[in-house]
Parts: structure tokens; C-alpha cells; sequence
């Protein structure tokens, strides 16, 4: 479980993850758990999920193709995203 | 040495290790990491390398870059053989629509993404595994030598305190404790 205090940090390192990808496919909250351990943190699915759910609602991130079933919900990064990565010095 | 800026983003003034061009950064990942019979280089000397190349950065930005950088790689790697992947299927005569297109996409990335950063996972833990057993050896023979050393030390002492022994016998015993023969 990631704790509060950690959230935000929680959060820099999803958007790092996704900034990463540059291909035309999103990723899926799995991919992000697995590449999460990398940055020092082991997050559920769900916890995943419930913090890239509040990324999209602040525009920085995208949920794609959501036409798709719940299970292969992917996510991609956006400008604004970006941005604020990039002015985190991330 | 100029080198063209990156097309994929928008570089920013405090993002100059994401926004240099993709040989330069290329180029500094293989300094840093090595590979083949290169060794790779400290965090320091790749502040000098780019330093002198007209770049200014700090170690705390390279460790941020390189942990971007090496999943940046991993994805394009999964990204082309997705695409690859794809592109035959379509090649083959599959009547699939863009929506399957996406749908097969992105199953597929993601599994050969958690693959892959598994294989290299597992490839870090073996190198860490022949590095510990490599210290434990060289503790052991560390161990060893002052073991040695030890043993020499309470001989030569005996030899020093034998007042049966003149000067010149007890110089060659000590030249034999220390096999320096």
C-alpha cells in the first residue's frame, strides 16, 4: 500500500513511467506496477488504477482506447504531463 | 560539438539531458553504461564528457535522465516488435478492425514491456549474484592473509625472545617465517 505522504511521489513516478513510453500503444496498470518497483514502489493494480484515474481528472495523463473492456485499459501521457515533468526537473 | 535537438519533444531550458538529439543521448547512455569491451563511465566524468560538449548538468539530473532513458529504450524495443507483430498479421490477409488493431496493440506491448523488464530483472540479479560471490571470496582470502600475517608475527616473536639463538640464526629464521628467501 503506498502511504499518503507518499502519494505525490507515488504520482511522479507513473507520470515518469508513461513519459518513457513514446510508442503509439498506452500501458496497461500491470506494466505500470511492474516498472513502478524500479522507482521504489509496489503497488496493487488497484492503487494504480485509483492514482492514474486522478492524473487523467487533472489532464496529465489519458486513459486510450476506452471503448475497450476494464481489463485492458491503458494509459498514455499528455503535454501537460509532460510539462509538468519537465518543470519537476524530472 | 552541436548536435541537432530532439523532434519527438519540446525541449524546455530545465530538461536539457530529455531534450538533446537522439544520437546525443544515445551517445551519452552508451558512455555511461558501456557495452562490448567499453567500460562505462562515472556519473562525474559524464558531467565532464558533457561539460565539454557544451552541456550543463548536475549527477542528480543524470541518475533522473538514466532511469528515464533505460525505460525509454525498453519501450521502443516492445513498440517496434508490437508494430512488427502487427503489421504481418495484417500482411497474412486478417480482417481485423482498427479497434482489434489497437486492442491486440496494446495486449501486446504490455506483456513483451512486463517481459522483458522481467528478463532484465533477472539478468541484474545474476550480476549481483556473481558480485557477492566474488566478495565473499576475496573476504575469505582477505581472512586468510591476515591469518597469515598473524601466525608470522607470534613466530618471529618467539624466534626474537629465544636467547639460545644468536643474532645471525634468528635474522634466517625470521627470512624463513617470512619466506623471504
Amino acid at each position: 500500500m503506498i502511504p499518503t505522504e507518499k502519494t505525490e511521489l507515488f504520482d511522479n513516478a507513473l507520470l515518469k513511467i508513461l513519459d518513457a513510453n513514446n510508442t503509439p500503444w498506452g500501458l496497461q496498470a500491470q506494466a505500470l506496477c511492474m516498472f513502478c518497483r524500479e522507482l521504489g514502489f509496489a503497488p496493487s493494480a488497484g492503487e494504480a488504477v485509483g492514482r492514474l484515474e486522478y492524473l487523467t481528472a487533472k489532464g496529465m495523463a489519458h486513459e486510450v482506447a476506452k471503448v475497450l473492456g476494464k481489463a485492458n485499459r491503458c494509459w498514455k501521457i499528455t503535454d501537460a504531463g509532460r510539462r509538468y515533468m519537465d518543470e519537476q526537473g524530472f | 560539438m552541436d548536435k541537432p535537438i530532439s523532434a519527438e519533444r519540446k525541449p524546455r531550458g530545465d530538461s536539457s539531458l530529455k531534450g538533446l538529439g537522439p544520437d546525443h543521448q544515445h551517445d551519452l547512455y552508451f558512455y555511461m553504461e558501456g557495452g562490448g569491451k567499453e567500460r562505462g563511465h562515472t556519473y562525474k566524468d559524464c558531467v565532464s564528457w558533457l561539460a565539454l560538449q557544451g552541456v550543463e548538468t548536475t549527477k542528480s539530473k543524470l541518475s533522473k535522465w538514466r532511469s528515464w532513458y533505460w525505460m525509454r529504450l525498453l519501450f521502443q524495443d516492445c513498440g517496434e516488435t508490437t508494430e512488427a507483430i502487427v503489421e504481418d498479421e495484417l500482411k497474412g490477409g486478417a480482417m481485423i478492425t482498427d479497434e482489434q488493431i489497437e486492442r491486440k496493440g496494446n495486449r501486446t506491448f504490455n506483456l513483451l514491456a512486463i517481459k522483458t523488464r522481467n528478463d532484465k530483472m533477472w539478468a541484474r540479479q545474476q550480476t549481483l549474484a556473481v558480485r557477492k560471490q566474488a566478495v565473499t571470496a576475496t573476504e575469505r582470502k582477505v581472512a586468510l592473509e591476515i591469518k597469515k600475517y598473524e601466525d608470522q608475527c607470534a613466530k618471529t616473536k618467539e624466534v626474537e625472545s629465544d636467547p639460545e639463538l644468536t643474532a645471525d640464526e634468528k635474522q634466517e629464521r625470521i627470512r624463513q617465517i617470512l619466506g623471504t628467501d
